[in-house]
């Protein structure tokens, strides 16, 4: 019986390894993680602000907190929040703390966005809410009529920051990326009445950052609530360091794989046919 | 090939099961495709003659199935990925509060990929599946489990049993009922083809179950004592429940594997410990059965190799397995990679399937047909 | 061995009781046949020793059944195994595991039997019934015949002392009756096992049967010698019937002992054989041209070209797997030969409309079952009109001439063989097509049964209808059949008379031919005619 029990034991053995894997990647990740914020005052304000932040041994920040990280360092004021938890001014601006909020008359708000190698995306989740990924850019514009436009300093925003030595994919599976990306269409020109992405979800995001943001109330507009993940990893293997971009690892592996599939036919009709 | 030196019937479910995983940690479509290229030709080289070992095909129609339903998916439903537009579908516009929903709209090639490649990954999986049935059908597998586990294994195999006889009693009713000019259609047909069908199960049912006890079955030795039994119902159950709750904590995510690796393991044995308690000492003893030898071993670990091959060339640093359409490039197919995809072929050569009646067989028809 | 003392047993308190105070003494080392019509409880009787009755079927049971000591009523069936070996009537419902060899040792498993025994009596298991080449097969690729086969091999390698077979030929053509018989008949012999079947073709069995259980409708029960049981038996094969009509006696119960006294007889029909029949070789109804059918790479059948007349009877003979199912089907328009060409009525049966197609050709497959599924035979009846467009009422005025029913409430499951192979008859034929097809139709009837399907069946000759028969019974060709071909391997290797094909080879021969060589007498009816 306890032959019989070996596969078994190897069975079992095999799944807590399979388990631990995903484990094991982050204790690898030893080098620096940046993520860079850019505030756009918009046309009538100062000028942008670029930074770079290392988050690296905070764990899971939101986006929210790594702009505040920014602007603290900086000297700045950190981000004046309304008690649903809408950004309404960076730097105090347009005002200080959360005096000149949008409202049925004021229209002007703080667009949010994250930027990737192929451009600005408007994002619909609430930056408390977004996870901050390495190698992204965090990006903020304030528009004055209301429309979305993204921060216009920035041609190629992911790559904002110096590139890290190794950087490891930080989440577990890398199941994300497939199942549905963040990046949505940029709504340019699109009807924007409310400023919808900015009202913040319920908080997952374990953070060390003060206290004004965090505010676990309000609705919740996320298009896909695995959105959080899934930024993640999409965005940080966008901008990894790999040479891939020839077709000729492709073309040997295909042919490598028919040579196989034409080896296992020989065999086959060798076997069949004795 | 003779049963004792073919590979156990676990050793290649362990097999499917490592190849399945390798492509639930990849996006690269290379590595994808390689992975279910290996998984096929295994499955054509090693199938068995019988009529189980059509399933590679069943499973691969599946899988094809799974990818075009996901590209059309996504270019109809999907979300809008940006990108290279290839083509722009009619867009619908939809009121605001179906604002997580798109219908049309541009289609670009990531979008495309993107589908393509979540569609891979199922593809793969299933015709993994589909070459384990076609090698090492699930009857084998329920064969070679622990004695304790006989009833329990005695019970699924009927299951398994139930679905082609209920096609079979199906195909036949439906033949007659086509013959006698009954609709074999709409509900009449249904009802019509449904009722003998059900009856027949029955009626078989119960002939199994008279041919089963006739030759044996459920000879119990002595039960043990009422506290060992007790005991035993105890284990089983706690261990159930460790077993559930461990599995759970490891696949929702979050990052304390240990703790639920522990509780898994811990429920497990509690389980064997319970099963072992209330099983009664039987007295079956096993005809011919399959050693997990050297052969089995090697089968079962070539499957895994993949998963250790990408692990390694994450912890090298390279982003190859988690390939991403953005931005466009090729894939890059490290060697350490492809290696160990091409080494889950191993059981083509470890394995001839074929027995030397059915060569002869083989031999013997086609002399017929060309004579 | 086996004992039955007061026996009486019924299914539920209000049905019939199906055996009533049973007194049987079986001893070791015999060969019984337990004979009786349909309906008469010899299933449930064989079910007894095993214990499958009561504790698998409940019901209520009196009295006390002893085998080898053991009382069945408070010894579950899986505790008997290793005394008793059973094999019902559909082998195939019985296979637990997947190969032939799994299946051979699976008893052996659940007794304890260690490993190298085991290997061991497998390999004499499948020695015993010729079943080497099959050894690796999947089950489900079995024909019936080496199905039932298996089944008997399942049960003969855990060598029980006792062995019990419910019709364990119904599904073999004459060849592999014989040899498995034969096999049995060894077992006894040598090993002085205890054989209890039941057969409904006594030809085949009684020869080698020591003793003989005659169980009857009203529940009586006598036991004797096969000739003292087959004197007033009013079941009886053609040897029986011919010993009675020629009044010899001792009865014969095999061809030998006939031929032992049949020179007498055959001086006296010399002058009077009967001269074949004229055939109308009129109109043509359905004919296949050079047909091919091939599954991947077998081939079932091979350049087969057939013609069929109306008021005939055809019967289609060959050993199993030959294609003679193949050929029914494709003569009702389930399948598409590869190559060549099949016309029925002029149009290719195929491609015919549901309606059109029951107008003109009916077919009665093998499990007349399949067809019904009405929960009462009125109920049959009338659903059958309104699906056929007949007349209210058509059907159920057929199926009460061909079948002797009764009770027309009963469920049709309920029915018996006969029964309900007479009402898919009736079902069949309202619409009055003009070919009729039968696959194996005398599975599972009795002699009496037998009968009225054959008178049945010259009624239909006589009114125009074309028959086909696909069967092994010999008898069934020997008293209907006008014209026979014979299929080997999907060739045709015979097709002409059916007198003429069935008394010339000698595994077709019906038994009054074997018994009157070199006279061409195939039934008792044409002897008795000639007298």
């Amino acid at each position: 019986m306890i032959r019989g029990l070996r596969p078994l034991v190897g069975l079992l053995g095999a799944t807590t390894i399979v388990a631990a894997l995903p484990g094991a990647a982050p204790a690898a990740a030893a080098a620096s993680q940046l993520v860079a914020v850019v505030i756009d005052f918009g046309p009538g304000g100062p000028a942008p602000l670029v930074k770079c932040v290392d988050i690296s041994g905070q764990g899971q920040v939101s986006d929210l907190a790594v702009v505040n990280e920014a602007l603290s360092a900086a000297g700045e004021a950190e981000a004046g929040l309304r008690s649903d938890g809408l950004v309404c001014s960076f730097d105090a601006y347009p005002g200080p703390g959360a005096s000149l909020c949008p409202s049925g008359s004021n229209a002007a708000y703080w667009a949010y966005f994250t930027g990737t190698a192929n451009g600005w995306t408007y994002a619909n989740v609430g930056p408390a809410s977004h996870v901050a990924s390495v190698q992204s850019t965090v990006g903020f514009r304030y528009e004055s009529d209301g429309r979305a436009t993204a921060p216009s300093e920035i041609a190629n925003p992911a790559t904002q920051c110096p590139v890290a030595a190794s950087v490891t994919p930080t989440t577990a599976l890398p199941v994300a990326p497939i199942a549905g990306s963040t990046t949505h269409t940029t709504q340019v020109g699109g009807s924007v009445g409310e400023p919808r992405a900015l009202t913040t979800t319920t908080v997952k995001s374990m953070t060390k950052a003060p206290e004004k943001q965090g505010r676990s109330d309000t609705a919740h507009v996320a298009k896909d609530p695995t959105a959080v993940a899934l930024s993640h990893s999409s965005s940080s293997s966008s901008s990894g360091s790999d040479p891939g971009g020839s077709a000729v690892p492709t073309v040997i592996a295909l042919g490598a794989f028919a040579l196989i599939a034409g080896g296992t036919a020989y065999v086959v009709r060798r076997r069949r046919a004795t | 090939m003779r049963r004792d030196r073919r590979p156990h019937a676990l050793a290649w479910w362990l097999w499917g099961i490592g190849l399945a995983t390798a492509a639930l940690r990849t996006t690269n479509p290379i590595l994808l495709v390689g992975l279910g290229t290996i998984a096929l030709a295994v499955g054509w080289a090693c199938r068995s003659a019988a009529p189980w070992g059509h399933s590679v095909g069943v499973f691969l129609r599946l899988g094809l199935i799974v990818i075009a339903l996901r590209v059309l998916l996504q270019l109809i439903f999907g979300e809008r990925l940006p990108g290279h537009v290839l083509f722009t579908l009619p867009s619908v516009p939809l009121p605001s509060w179906a604002a997580g929903v798109s219908i049309g709209g541009p289609a670009t090639v990531e979008a495309i990929l993107t589908a393509l490649v979540g569609g891979l990954r199922l593809a793969v999986v299933l015709v993994a599946f589909g070459t384990v049935n076609a090698v090492a059908s699930p009857r084998e597998l329920l064969r070679s489990l622990p004695a304790m586990l006989h009833e329990v294994a005695v019970a699924i195999t009927v299951g398994f049993c139930f679905v082609p006889e209920v096609m079979n009693a199906m195909a036949r009713v439906r033949e007659a009922r086509r013959l006698r000019g009954r609709p074999t259609s709409g509900l009449a047909g249904w009802r019509g083809t449904a009722v003998p069908v059900l009856e027949d199960a029955l009626e078989r049912s119960g002939q199994l179950a008279a041919s089963m006890g006739a030759r044996g079955f459920g000879r119990a030795g002595a039960p043990r004592a009422p506290w060992i039994r007790r005991a035993g119902w105890a284990c089983s159950v706690g261990g159930v429940l460790g077993v559930v709750v461990g599995a759970y904590g490891i696949l929702a995510g979050g990052r304390s594997v240990p703790l639920p690796g522990v509780l898994c393991v811990m429920g497990a044995v509690l389980l064997w410990a319970g099963l072992a308690a209330g099983h009664r000492r039987s007295v079956r003893t096993r005809y011919r059965p399959q050693p997990f030898g050297l052969r089995s071993w090697a089968t079962a670990l070539s499957g895994w190799l993949a998963v250790a091959s990408f692990a390694i060339v994450t912890a090298l640093g390279s982003h190859a397995i988690v390939w991403t359409p953005y931005p466009l490039a090729w894939p890059s197919v490290p060697v350490i990679a492809l290696l160990g995809i091409i080494l889950a072929a191993v059981p083509i050569v470890l394995v001839d399937q074929s027995t030397p009646t059915v060569r002869r067989q083989a031999k013997a028809r086609r002399e017929q047909v060309s004579a | 061995m086996i004992s039955f003392e007061d026996v009486s047993f019924r299914y539920s308190g209000s049905s019939p009781w199906v055996v009533r105070h049973l007194d049987l003494v079986i001893d070791e080392g015999e060969l019984v046949v337990v004979v009786g019509p349909t309906g008469s409880g010899k299933s449930t009787v064989l079910a007894m020793i095993n214990g499958l009755v009561p504790h698998l079927t409940g019901g209520q049971i009196a009295g006390e059944i002893l085998v080898g000591e053991q009382s069945t009523l408070t010894t579950v069936p899986s505790e008997l195994a290793s005394l008793v070996g059973y094999v019902g009537q559909d082998p195939q419902a019985g296979f637990v595991t997947d190969r032939v060899e799994d299946e051979i040792a699976y008893a052996m498993e659940n007794l304890g039997i260690e490993a190298v025994a085991m290997r061991r009596r497998v390999e004499d298991a499948l020695d015993l019934l010729n079943l080497h080449d099959l050894r690796d097969q999947p089950l489900t690729t079995l024909s019936g015949g080496q199905q039932q086969r298996v089944a008997i091999a399942a049960v003969l390698a855990a060598s029980p002392a006792l062995l019990v077979l419910d019709e364990p030929t119904s599904a073999l053509d004459p060849g592999a009756a014989e040899e498995v018989l034969h096999a049995l008949t060894r077992l006894v012999h040598d090993l002085g096992m205890t054989v209890v079947l039941a057969e409904h073709r006594l030809e085949r069995v009684l020869p080698f049967a020591d003793r003989v259980v005659s169980l009857s409708n009203e529940g009586e029960v006598t036991v004797g010698r096969p000739a003292e049981i087959m004197a007033s038996s009013p079941l009886a094969p053609p040897i029986v019937e011919l010993g009675r009509l020629a009044g010899w006696n001792p009865l014969p119960i095999s061809v030998r002992d006939a031929r032992r006294s049949a020179p007498e007889l055959i001086e006296k029909l010399r002058a009077h054989v009967p001269a074949p029949p004229v055939h109308d070789e009129s109109v043509r109804r359905a004919s296949l041209r050079r047909v091919d059918v091939e599954f991947g790479a077998l081939r079932a059948l091979d350049e087969v070209s057939v013609e069929l007349h109306e008021a005939s009877v055809t019967a289609l003979m060959g050993r199993n797997g030959s294609g003679k199912s193949t050929l029914l089907s494709l003569l009702a328009g389930s399948r598409k030969p590869t190559r060549g060409s099949v016309e029925v009525g002029g149009r290719e049966p195929v491609h015919l409309s549901p309606d059109d197609r029951i107008r003109l050709v009916g077919y009665v497959p093998q499990e007349p079952g399949d067809l019904l599924y009405a929960q009462s035979v009125t109920e049959e009846c009338s659903t059958a009109d309104a699906e056929h467009g007949l007349a209210p009422g058509t059907t159920a005025a057929v199926v009460r001439e061909l079948a002797a029913l009764d009770d027309t409430s009963l469920h049709p499951h309920d029915l018996s063989e006969g029964q309900r192979l007479s009402l898919v008859l009736g079902i069949v034929l309202a619409p009055r097509p003009n070919i009729l097809l039968l696959d194996e139709p005398t599975r599972g009837l009795d002699y009496e049964a037998k009968r009225r399907l054959v008178a049945m069946l010259r009624a239909l000759r006589d009114d125009g209808i074309t028959i086909v028969l696909a069967t092994h019974d010999v008898e069934l060709v020997a008293s209907v059949a006008d014209r026979a071909l014979v299929l080997a391997q999907g060739e045709l290797i015979a097709d002409g008379d059916a007198r003429e094909v069935v008394s010339q080879t000698p595994a077709f021969a019906p038994q009054v031919a074997k018994v009157l060589q070199p006279l061409r007498f195939l039934t008792v009816d044409e002897v008795r005619a000639a007298l």
